[in-house]
């Protein structure tokens, strides 16, 4: 009966040894912790609880349990902006994420001027995302006085409705959203770039490999890693766009072409006062995005068991 | 070591004391329509009746909340208690307010202070709730007209008269208006503006966004006879997906494909109105209570502007109508509620007609005069006979403009006045901003067509009624 005494007392021992000895560690994290709790957590559980509830305002008035997302569900708002988010999706990967890759690839083989370069690309990166929404809109103004129209006008083309045309809206928010990001995600790939042994290419010169052949085959099989993390960051990132389509399109274009469900749930929450709804929009977002993610998770582990470097 | 003793009792002391004073037991209200600090000369004007009232009232201490408006913020603002005891808002606001519980019933206060009564019954309905409740006080009348810029239209010989005097003919020698009096006369003149201006310069523009294009468009189609909500054994229903909204959209349509409404953009707010009328359109749809801003904002000469009635229409002419609010916090007490409404009769906005506020609606014009804005007389909110007479005498005294221009728009209104649909008005306002944005980007759209969008737009509204 003695034994298992003395081993709590080691253990209680134990344990208040590596508190006290992991006290300033714990010190430091602690405001880190408190601030994440309080802005993140505690309003992520507090969505997750309304989107179950009924709201006054934004305040709790019973559960209603699934009520708010069959709404939600029959809503063609919330239906338009389910498949526009895919839509921006589908471009920002076509657009905003390959463009970086090029651009790294270009500052990595670039000689001269190189400092410039990447002062230059990274500079839009330093612009408040709300200012370059709003400097786009300018440039994509559909009148005649619009300056895209205008250069369209100088080399002779018909002029073009830009972000009032449902068509083009989603791309031309994506460009915009490239511009901004491009340069940051450019420079990742940039260091990525310069980690690659140089004795791989000069193996594989000496091979007889041509430009194509050294990039698919050295190139990009060694930047998967960062490929890999930077591509679930853009889907993350995309699945959020939200401030781009409320300046430039008024807060969902026409047909609501540009509405995404991160601005859906502001307009529910805002406009409409129902906190309910919006809370149970960005549920359904966390999910979408939660499953893209262990896509993702699941993707990287076969190919990881196939021998890949990811 | 020093002994800290003395610094430590030392700055106990002065917490101590710091802690100390007078305590200011008065009852604290937070003025939220006060002007923000670079309006140096309202600024001042608020401080005399701030001190005015709490000379008479010492119990109350009047706080200045400069408080702008903002749909986005409002909600954070009443969760947190931080919105001012009163403030002012939209008067397509109130609704959504009171559904969220954002801003506090009123009735009995405004009773015991004898306002209830003499309140104009149309804009005390716009801030009731079902119950019969009230929610806030009118600060004074609106109501939707046409604004035109005088000198675009003499300038391009649509209307008669010398721009350079200011001087224009309005009406012929019988006095009938040569202005556009029908919706097809207004389509008329827009289209001749487009195309006598070599399409530099258009008709107007209409508003199709932040669901201001559904706002505008309401107004519109009760003149072609629509009924936009209807009651149906005792339940109220949308009822969007008529004949006459689709005339109202077909009319929208042909102001598009006559070249009265600009060809290249089609996407416009209630803001961009401004922008326009200086010099790119000849006419905007606005409420009375703006059109200072084509002053102020767009530097359209004060002698260069006519507000006439809203057309009529091949069923009738309507003119949009409500009152500008003030409200209450949700938070605020009785005490501070009482206090905001006899403030009031200090700025001159109570039906109370008193010394201070006789002063104070002369002090309101002298400012204004000071600042050299465009005086217009304003749409009464209330109905008592000794304030109504002394706001005309002020009206006589100080109004800026050339009331020929603007007169038949303040003869018509009560006539004209139509207040918004009773139930979910911004979230119609929202659906039907779709269809007048398709309509503008889509002119030759059938009406069945536009049936089909409102038979869609109208299932989606009524699902908030059942």
């Amino acid at each position: 009966m003695q034994k298992p005494i003395v081993k709590t007392h080691d253990y209680l021992q134990k344990r208040r040894g590596l508190i006290r000895r992991n006290i300033s560690g714990w010190s430091v994290m602690l405001p880190g912790i408190i601030l994440f709790a309080f802005f993140v957590w505690i309003p992520l559980l507090s969505a997750l609880v309304m989107s179950f509830t009924e709201t006054i305002g934004f305040e709790i008035q019973g559960f209603v349990w699934f009520d708010n997302f069959v709404e939600i569900f029959n809503d063609v708002d919330f239906r338009k902006a389910f498949q526009n988010t895919f839509v921006y999706l589908g471009w920002s990967l076509l657009i905003g994420f390959i463009i970086p890759i090029i651009l790294g690839l270009l500052l990595s083989e670039t000689i001269h001027f190189k400092g410039l370069f990447r002062i230059g690309i990274y500079m839009p990166s330093a612009i408040a995302g709300l200012t370059i929404a709003i400097l786009f809109s300018f440039l994509f103004d559909p009148s005649s006085t619009g300056f895209l129209n205008n250069v369209l006008k100088w080399l002779g083309f018909a002029p073009l409705s830009w972000l009032e045309d449902p068509d083009l809206v989603i791309p031309l928010i994506v460009v915009t959203m490239t511009w901004r990001g491009a340069g940051a995600t450019a420079l990742i790939y940039l260091s990525a770039f310069q980690q690659i042994k140089t004795n791989y290419y000069e193996a594989a010169r000496i091979d007889g490999a041509n430009t194509w052949q050294r990039i698919f085959n050295i190139t990009l099989p060694s930047i998967l890693p960062s490929l890999s993390v930077l591509f679930v960051l853009q889907v993350i990132s995309v699945m959020q766009v939200f401030f781009e389509p409320l300046v430039m399109t008024n807060g969902g274009g026409a047909d609501r072409s540009s509405l995404s469900m991160l601005l859906l749930a502001y307009q529910y929450a805002f406009q409409d006062g129902r906190a309910d709804l919006s809370s149970a929009t960005t549920f359904v977002l966390f999910l979408i995005i939660l499953g893209l993610s262990l896509v993702y998770f699941a993707l990287v582990a076969a190919l990881k068991k196939r021998g890949y470097k990811v | 070591m020093k002994n800290k003793k003395p610094i430590f009792y030392s700055l106990v002391m002065m917490f101590l004391l710091s802690s100390c004073g007078p305590k200011d037991n008065r009852i604290s209200v937070a003025i939220g329509m006060w002007p923000e600090t670079q309006q140096t000369q309202d600024v001042a004007m608020f401080n005399v009746w701030k001190e005015r009232f709490e000379s008479d009232y010492p119990e109350y201490k009047i706080v200045a909340q400069p408080y702008q408006y903002d749909q986005t913020t409002v909600a954070a603002n009443a969760m947190s208690g931080t919105l001012p005891t009163i403030f002012q808002t939209y008067f397509t606001e109130p609704r959504m307010l009171i559904k969220n519980q954002y801003i506090r019933a009123v009735t009995d206060i405004v009773q015991e202070l004898d306002y209830y009564d003499d309140m104009e019954i149309s804009m005390r309905h716009t801030l009731e709730d079902d119950e019969g409740n009230l929610y806030g006080v009118p600060r004074d009348g609106y109501g939707f007209g046409v604004l035109m810029n005088l000198k675009t239209l003499n300038f391009y010989g649509l209307i008669e008269g010398d721009y350079t005097t200011h001087d224009y003919q309005l009406y012929d020698g019988e006095n009938n208006p040569l202005y556009p009096t029908t919706y097809q006369e207004l389509l008329e003149l827009g289209a001749s503006l487009s195309e006598v201006s070599g399409g530099s310069v258009n008709g107007t523009i209409f508003y199709s966004a932040n669901r201001q294009g559904g706002w505008l468009l309401s107004n519109l189609s009760w003149a072609f006879g629509a009924e936009l909500q209807v009651e149906e054994t005792g339940n109220w229903r949308g009822n969007l997906a008529t004949e006459e909204v689709v005339n109202t959209l077909l009319y929208l349509q042909d102001l598009k494909n006559s070249g009265a409404l600009p060809q290249d953009k089609n996407v416009f707010t209630y803001n961009d109105w401004y922008n326009y009328i200086g010099s790119r359109v000849g006419f905007v749809f606005a409420g009375n209570d703006v059109i200072q801003n084509a002053v102020t904002q767009a530097q359209v000469d004060r002698r260069d502007l006519a507000f006439i009635p809203m057309p009529e229409g091949p069923e009738g002419q309507y003119s949009l109508y409500g009152g500008t609010p003030f409200v209450f916090a949700r938070n605020a007490s009785d005490n501070q509620v009482r206090g905001a409404l006899k403030f009031l009769e200090y700025m001159g906005r109570s039906p109370k007609l008193t010394d201070n506020s006789r002063l104070a609606m002369t002090e309101g014009k002298e400012t204004s005069k000071a600042k050299n804005e465009p005086i217009l007389p304003s749409i009464r909110p209330w109905t008592n006979s000794d304030y109504n007479e002394f706001a005309d005498q002020l009206d006589d005294e100080y109004v800026n403009i050339n009331m020929e221009y603007f007169k038949d728009f303040y003869d018509t209104i009560d006539n004209l006045k139509h207040a918004e649909e009773p139930y979910f008005a911004q979230e119609m306002y929202d659906l039907l901003d779709q269809a007048v944005l398709e309509s503008l980007r889509n002119p030759y759209r059938s009406g069945e067509e536009i049936m089909n969008q409102l038979v869609t737009l109208n299932s989606q509204f009524n699902r908030l009624f059942d």
